[in-house]
C-alpha cells in the first residue's frame, strides 16, 4: 500500500511552526515542566513578540527551538518544532549545530559576556563564516569586515583585530548582530538583546535589527519584558505567564483590546508619558515557581477577576477571542478590560 | 611584545639581588664553621685560620658577598669544598638530568591531565567523571617514592620491562635514555596530573557556565571546537599557574624521587652537600633553583598574556 506524503501544511509564508511545545528542568525534586503546550507560528519577514516575566518561559521556549537547553538537565517532554518543514525535534546535536548560524540564529541579553573575551572580535565573526560557508582564513576576513562594517561599528578593519574588553556595551551587540548576521539566517532569535544596554543605545540597536531585517526578509522572535520594545518592532504579540501562552495578538490590537487580565496588569504597569501618576502601578503578587504552578488558571492567585471556576482543575484551553486573537482566559467574553487608547 | 618582554625581565633584577643576598646570607645562618669542618677533628687553630683565610673566609661580608656575585655572574660558582670539583661543572652534570626528568613528567602529567579534566568536566557527575575524581584525589595523597617503589616493583623486577635505576645520558644511547627515564618521569608525572586534573576540572566547569560558551554553541561550532577552542583558553589560566609551581619543583624538589630511582640529578647533589655542608654547592644550587623559579614565572606571565588579552601590554 503506497501512502502519499502528506502534503506539507507549512505554507510558502511560514518559517517557524511550533506545536504543543513541553519543555522539562531537572529540579531536586524530579522534573518539572517550565514550558507547557506552547504553540506558534513564525511567518517569513515577520516579528513575533514573547513577553513575559522571568521565569515565564520566554527564553526556554526559544532555546529550546535552537537546541540549545543543556542536555541531562532539561528535555523537551513533547512536540514538534518545523523549520521550514524540517522537524528539529528529530535531529541529533551534530545536525542541529548546522542549522544554529545559517537557519537559526542567536542574539543574546549580556553583550559584556556573550562574546569571548579571549579571542579578537574579528575572529568571533570570521569562524561562523568559516564553519558554515567553508570560507578560508582571508576571505572571512574580509566578509567579517563589512559585516563590522553594516552593522554600523566605525573603523572595522581595525576594530577587527581587537577584543571584546575594548568595545562599548552597544558596540558589543552590534558585534553579536554582526555574528548572527553572517550566514543570512531564516529566523533571529532576540533574547531580550536591548535590556542591558542605556536607552539611546537602546533605539539605535533597534533600528538596526529592523533595517537588517528589512533588507534580508528574515523573520525575528523578540523576546522581552518590555513592553515599550514591543510597540516599538513587533507585528504580531505571545504574552507568556507560568510556562503558557496566555494570550496572543497582533500588536495593535493586543495593546488597545487586551482578553487577558494579566495583560491589563502588564499594560497598566507600563509607565505612560502621557499621565502622570503619584504611583507606579504592578500587579500583585508574585509569579509562581516552577513546579509549583497553580491549580486552575496560573494566574488566579494575582488575578482582580478571579471566580470559584478559576481557582481549580486543568488551566483554562487557549480560546479564540477574535479571528487572530486568542486569550487563555475563562471570562473573557464577560469582561472589558482596559487596554491603552 | 619585545617592550613588556624586556621590562619583565628588568624587574626581575631586584628580586635576583636580594636573592643573592638571602642565598648569600643563609650559609652564615648554618651552624658550623666549614673551616673547623674541612681542617678536620684534629687541626689546630693555625691550620683552621691558614684554611680560612685560603677560602676568604676572614675578609669582611660584602667584600665576600661581592667575590662571589662577580664570579657567579662569570660562571664560577666556586668550588667544591669536599671534592674539589668546580660547583659549575657538578651542576651542569646535574642539571640537564633534571631537566629532562623535569620535562618528561610534566609531558606524561599533561597527557594524563587535559584529556581527564575535560572528560570529567564534560560529564560532571557520572561515573567517569567520579573514578577520574577519585584518581586524582590518589594521585595527590600517594606518597611519591612509594609509588615509585611500587613501580619498581611492578615494571622492573616483576615484568622486567624497565630498567629500576640509573641514568644513561641521551647522547650516549638515546634508548636507554628513555627507558631509564620513563618510571621516574611516571612517578612524578602522577602526582603532577593529579593536581592539574583538578584545576583544570573546575576551571572548565565554571567556563562551561558561560554566556560565550553558550554563543559558540549558537553559533553552530562543533562540540570539538566550542570545547578546545572557546573553554580551553579561558580554562587554562588556573592551570598554567599549577604548571608554572610545578616545574619550579620538579627541577628542585625531585630529591625523593631521585633518590629512589638513583637518578644523579640536582636532588642528589643537593642532598650530598646539605649533608657535609658543603657550602659553595649549596649556594649554587639555591641560586640555580631561583633562576629557574624566576624564569619559570617570567613563561607564565607571558602565556598568561596569550591566553588573557586584557594583562597584555599595549
Amino acid at each position: 500500500m503506497t501512502r502519499t506524503l502528506p502534503v506539507a501544511r507549512t505554507a510558502a509564508t511560514t518559517t517557524l511552526e511550533v506545536e504543543d511545545l513541553v519543555v522539562e528542568v531537572l529540579t531536586e525534586d524530579g522534573w518539572a515542566t517550565v514550558v507547557d503546550g506552547v504553540s506558534f507560528s513564525l511567518g517569513r519577514g515577520e516579528t513575533l513578540g514573547i513577553v513575559g516575566e522571568s521565569g515565564s518561559g520566554k527564553s526556554v521556549t526559544c532555546l529550546s527551538i535552537a537546541g540549545l537547553m543543556p542536555p541531562r538537565q532539561t528535555r523537551v517532554r513533547a512536540g514538534t518544532l518545523r523549520l521550514l518543514g524540517q522537524d528539529l525535534t528529530a535531529l541529533d546535536q551534530r545536525q542541529m549545530s548546522d542549522i544554529r548560524g545559517p537557519k537559526i540564529a542567536m542574539i543574546f541579553q549580556e553583550p559584556m559576556s556573550s562574546l569571548n573575551p579571549a579571542f579578537t572580535v574579528g575572529d568571533q565573526i570570521a569562524e561562523v563564516l568559516r564553519r558554515h560557508e567553508g570560507l578560508s582564513r582571508k576571505e572571512s576576513k574580509a566578509r567579517a569586515i563589512e559585516l563590522l562594517d553594516r552593522v554600523g561599528v566605525p573603523n572595522p578593519a581595525r576594530r577587527f583585530g581587537q577584543y571584546p574588553f575594548e568595545f562599548s556595551g552597544g558596540m558589543r551587540q552590534r558585534v553579536m548582530i554582526a555574528i548572527a548576521l553572517a550566514c543570512t539566517p531564516d529566523i533571529i532569535i532576540a533574547d531580550e538583546p536591548t535590556t542591558a544596554l542605556d536607552v539611546t543605545v537602546q533605539a539605535q540597536i533597534l533600528e538596526l535589527l529592523r533595517e537588517i531585517q528589512r533588507e534580508h526578509g528574515m523573520s525575528v522572535i523578540f523576546i522581552t519584558h518590555d513592553l515599550g520594545v514591543v510597540a516599538d518592532v513587533c507585528d504580531r504579540v505571545l504574552v507568556m505567564y507560568a510556562g503558557q501562552i496566555v494570550e496572543g495578538a497582533p500588536l495593535d490590537e493586543l495593546f488597545e483590546d487586551p482578553q487577558h487580565p494579566y495583560m491589563e496588569g502588564l499594560l497598566a504597569a507600563m509607565p505612560r508619558m502621557d499621565q502622570r501618576t503619584d504611583a507606579l502601578v504592578s500587579i500583585p503578587g508574585h509569579p509562581p515557581q516552577v513546579g509549583a504552578f497553580p491549580a486552575g488558571c496560573r494566574f488566579h492567585p494575582r488575578c482582580a477577576y478571579v471566580r470559584p471556576q478559576c481557582t481549580d482543575g486543568a488551566a483554562p484551553p487557549l480560546e479564540q477571542a477574535g479571528p487572530t486573537h486568542t486569550t487563555r482566559c475563562l471570562r473573557h467574553l464577560e469582561l472589558t478590560l482596559r487596554g491603552t487608547t | 611584545m619585545l617592550r613588556f618582554l624586556l621590562l619583565r625581565v628588568l624587574t626581575t633584577i631586584p628580586v635576583l639581588v636580594l636573592v643573592t643576598f638571602v642565598v648569600f646570607g643563609l650559609v652564615l645562618l648554618i651552624p658550623g664553621d666549614p673551616a673547623v669542618t674541612i681542617a678536620g677533628p684534629d687541626a689546630t687553630v693555625e691550620q683552621v685560620a691558614a684554611i680560612r683565610e685560603r677560602l676568604g673566609l676572614d675578609r669582611p661580608l660584602l667584600v665576600q658577598y661581592w667575590d662571589w656575585v662577580t664570579s657567579a655572574m662569570a660562571g664560577d660558582l666556586g668550588t667544591s669544598l669536599y671534592t674539589s670539583r668546580a660547583v659549575a661543572t657538578s651542576i651542569g652534570d646535574a642539571l640537564p638530568v633534571s631537566m629532562a626528568l623535569a620535562g618528561a613528567a610534566l609531558l606524561i602529567s599533561l597527557v594524563i591531565a587535559v584529556p581527564m579534566a575535560i572528560v570529567s568536566a564534560l560529564r560532571r557527575g557520572t561515573w567517569v567523571d567520579r573514578v577520574a575524581t577519585l584518581g586524582s584525589s590518589l594521585g595527590i595523597a600517594l606518597p611519591s617514592f612509594w609509588l615509585g617503589l611500587v613501580f619498581v616493583l611492578i615494571f622492573s623486577l616483576t615484568l622486567g620491562w624497565l630498567p629500576a635505576t640509573g641514568y644513561v645520558p641521551f647522547a650516549q644511547d638515546p634508548v636507554a635514555w628513555l627507558t631509564h627515564l620513563v618510571l621516574p618521569a611516571l612517578t612524578l608525572g602522577i602526582a603532577g596530573a593529579a593536581e592539574s586534573t583538578r584545576q583544570l576540572r573546575g576551571s572548565i566547569i565554571g567556563v562551561l557556565q558561560q554566556d560565550y560558551v553558550r554563543t559558540a554553541r549558537a553559533k553552530g561550532l562543533r562540540g570539538r571546537m566550542v570545547v578546545g577552542k572557546h573553554v580551553m583558553k579561558n580554562a587554562s589560566v588556573p592551570l598554567v599557574t599549577v604548571l608554572g609551581l610545578q616545574i619550579t619543583a620538579l627541577l628542585g624538589g625531585a630529591v625523593l624521587v631521585e633518590q629512589v630511582f638513583g637518578v644523579p640529578g640536582l636532588g642528589q647533589v643537593a642532598i650530598a652537600a646539605v649533608t657535609t655542608r658543603d657550602i659553595p654547592v649549596i649556594q649554587g644550587i639555591v641560586l640555580i633553583a631561583v633562576l629557574v623559579a624566576v624564569v619559570c614565572n617570567l613563561l607564565v606571565d607571558l602565556v598568561y598574556g596569550y591566553l588573557n588579552p586584557k594583562v597584555r601590554p599595549r
